[in-house]
């Protein structure tokens, strides 16, 4: 199975270096094979992804220079999550493999917390009040 | 509650819940047969939720050569100049249409006309109007059941008694179904303690 491994346990600092290494099993040819960075979003509606780095695989130990945002965060209803993955860039882009990793300042995932008094309630309740 | 964590985020279903014929007692070759057939010129019906989008995602995967895809609903209800500059390329692909029943019958008329160079066009809509059916899709109790549990084993167990309410409620329709359990998971995992969330 190929696999990519990730240093530093798969955390990372904002503008920090991601280093890892690429695995490939038995069979699979390196020509034409590319790194993907990116950040996705994941939760409750459709996913966005923004690719920030392509690289194309030179060599099996990999480097890319993280930017300094969007940090790796989760709320109640959508999360930012970065991942690297291995794309055969010569056949149909399929993944081969793909690592998830934390990029944030204090090298914890933001957990956002919930809104025990919403905004558009108090709006809601004002309203109400004065209509 | 976190949305990275929970087991029904958008993007794992999709990737969970691939389209595989046997689910409904289907095989790819039986419908590759019927598809060429068909003359590579059919669509996939069912109603809100059963799965159409999926089928179309699958078989795209499965055709391995390049497709093109075009999006239609209700807030996309003419060809834009995006769609025409798509559909200069047709020649040679297999082109998926998701929801074209949004169109006016003109630009239905343009898009089928422009249509003719393609290789294949396999449609996506609740009815099948002048395509034959490849496949229908619908959704039963039994098949929302066996899907949450590949979903989540314990959540589908905990979900177990109110599934058919559920179910009923939303009239089959699976998004809406899982998006219901997204809130419904979201909240379980924020309760001081699952006694607190007894039944759903």
């Amino acid at each position: 199975m190929t696999t990519i491994e990730l240093e530093n346990d798969g955390v990372f600092r904002p503008g920090e270096t991601l280093r890892g290494r690429v695995v490939l099993a038995e069979g699979v040819p390196s020509r034409g094979l590319e790194l993907r960075l990116f950040w996705m979003t994941r939760g409750r509606g459709t996913e966005e992804v923004g690719v920030v780095g392509i690289e194309p695989l030179r060599d099996f130990e990999f480097a890319f220079d993280l930017p300094t945002a969007p940090p790796s965060f989760s709320g109640a209803l959508v999360g930012v999550v970065w991942a690297v993955e291995l794309v055969d860039g010569d056949g149909d882009g399929e993944g081969l493999a793909m690592a998830e990793f934390v990029m944030a300042p204090g090298g914890e995932e933001l957990r956002l917390g919930e809104v025990a008094e919403p905004q558009h309630l108090e709006r809601r309740k004002w309203w109400k009040k004065h209509l | 509650m976190s949305a990275t964590s929970n087991p029904f985020s958008t993007g794992r279903l999709e990737r969970l819940l691939a389209f595989e014929p046997g689910l409904v007692g289907e095989t790819w070759e039986a419908l590759e047969d019927r598809w060429n057939s068909l003359g590579r010129r059919a669509c996939v019906t069912g109603h809100h939720g059963a799965g159409k989008t999926t089928f179309l995602d699958a078989f795209a995967r499965r055709l391995g050569a390049p497709v093109r895809r075009l999006f239609f609903n209700d807030r996309h209800r003419r060809l834009n100049a995006a769609d025409r500059e798509a559909l200069e390329e047709v020649e040679g692909v297999v082109v998926l249409l998701d929801g074209d029943r949004h169109l006016p019958w003109r630009d239905r008329r343009t898009l089928r006309r422009a249509l003719e160079p393609a290789a294949g066009v396999l449609s996506a809509r609740h009815r099948a109007g002048d395509l034959s059916v490849l496949i229908e899709l619908s959704v039963d109790l039994a098949l929302a059941r066996r899907l949450l549990n590949r979903i989540d084993t314990d959540f589908a167990e905990a979900l177990d008694a109110s599934l058919p309410r559920l179910f009923k409620r939303h009239r089959g329709n699976l998004r809406e179904l899982w998006l219901e359990c997204y809130d419904l998971w979201g909240a379980r995992a924020s309760a001081p303690t699952t006694s607190d969330v007894k039944t759903f």
